[in-house]
């Protein structure tokens, strides 16, 4: 997609326009698969009436990471497309191939975690084997993302440092308003899960936007 | 921070991947530094100097 961009098109406008027409076919093809599934299965009627928007926020949050994941692993099987993409001189190497492939597993198995919760708690399984399934998966995503951390150099290092510093800046200053507001009473109590949930939704996007300043998509 | 990595790079005639192997650096760190987007750390620093055999101060500038 990169042709269609004149070369002094900023990095922010082309990430804008490819970020809005892959909304708009993939929100129509979402559409399509939905109407599809609902013919094809009539009587699924979901109970919604639980759902928080706390849920429904993380739902997209589980969705942006499982589509990154794809994406990710899908782009590590073009190597000339992947050295495009990472901004390298010529095709990507097996080392850069095999990276990127850790960066997709903990994508996805990111947005595995964060929806487990969720799904585990809609399934009704018992309270200790969900903790216990969480808690392996919590060690999983620990070990991959350690992994990552020590075998990337010192600019993918200083993308995290910079992420994890910018969310706790914006994350305490909201949670402080928010919490303020609860104490004189003018907001509602919030939950672990309601709190976790915006916190990994800030990282997300804060993510996003360090990984573009510093040149890394 | 301006850095004069890129004309150092094409004068010794280096691909991305010789300068960052003589680093010990990912390709997209390279050229993270040669476009400005990422200021080497001070070890970082020292080492592109001593791989291009000048200054620190003659590589990189305020």
């Amino acid at each position: 997609m990169s042709g269609l961009f004149p070369a002094s098109t900023p990095d922010w406008a082309r990430h804008l326009t490819k970020a809005v027409i892959s909304g708009v076919v993939f929100g129509a093809v979402g559409y399509g698969v939905g109407q599809f599934a609902a013919e094809l299965f009539p009587g699924f009627q979901p109970d919604l009436s639980g759902l928080r928007w706390a849920d429904v926020a993380a739902t997209v949050v589980v969705a942006l990471l499982l589509v990154a994941c794809a994406g990710t692993f899908v782009t590590s099987f073009n190597r000339a497309f992947l050295g495009r993409t990472l901004k390298l001189e010529g095709p990507a190497g097996p080392g850069e191939v095999r990276e990127v492939r850790i960066q997709s597993a903990i994508l996805g198995l990111s947005g595995v975690v964060i929806a487990m919760p969720m799904i585990l708690s809609g399934l009704g399984v018992p309270v200790t084997a969900s903790i216990a399934a969480l808690g392996l998966l919590m060690v999983l995503h620990t070990v991959l993302n350690v992994r990552l951390y020590r075998s990337v150099d010192e600019l993918f290092r200083s993308v995290v440092i910079e992420a994890g510093a910018l969310t706790f800046w914006l994350g305490q200053g909201l949670l402080f308003l928010w919490a303020a507001a609860e104490r004189l009473g003018a907001a509602p109590a919030l939950t672990g899960w309601d709190i976790y949930v915006v916190l990994m939704s800030v990282y997300l996007i804060v993510s996003m936007v360090v990984t573009v300043r510093r040149g890394l998509a | 921070m301006n850095n004069r990595l890129k004309v150092l790079r094409a004068e010794r005639n280096w691909s991305q991947a010789d300068l960052a192997d003589a680093l010990g650096v990912s390709r997209q760190t390279v050229n993270a530094l040669e476009t400005g987007r990422y200021d080497p750390s001070l070890p970082l620093a020292f080492k592109i100097a001593r791989v291009f055999e000048q200054p620190i101060e003659s590589i990189f500038s305020e």
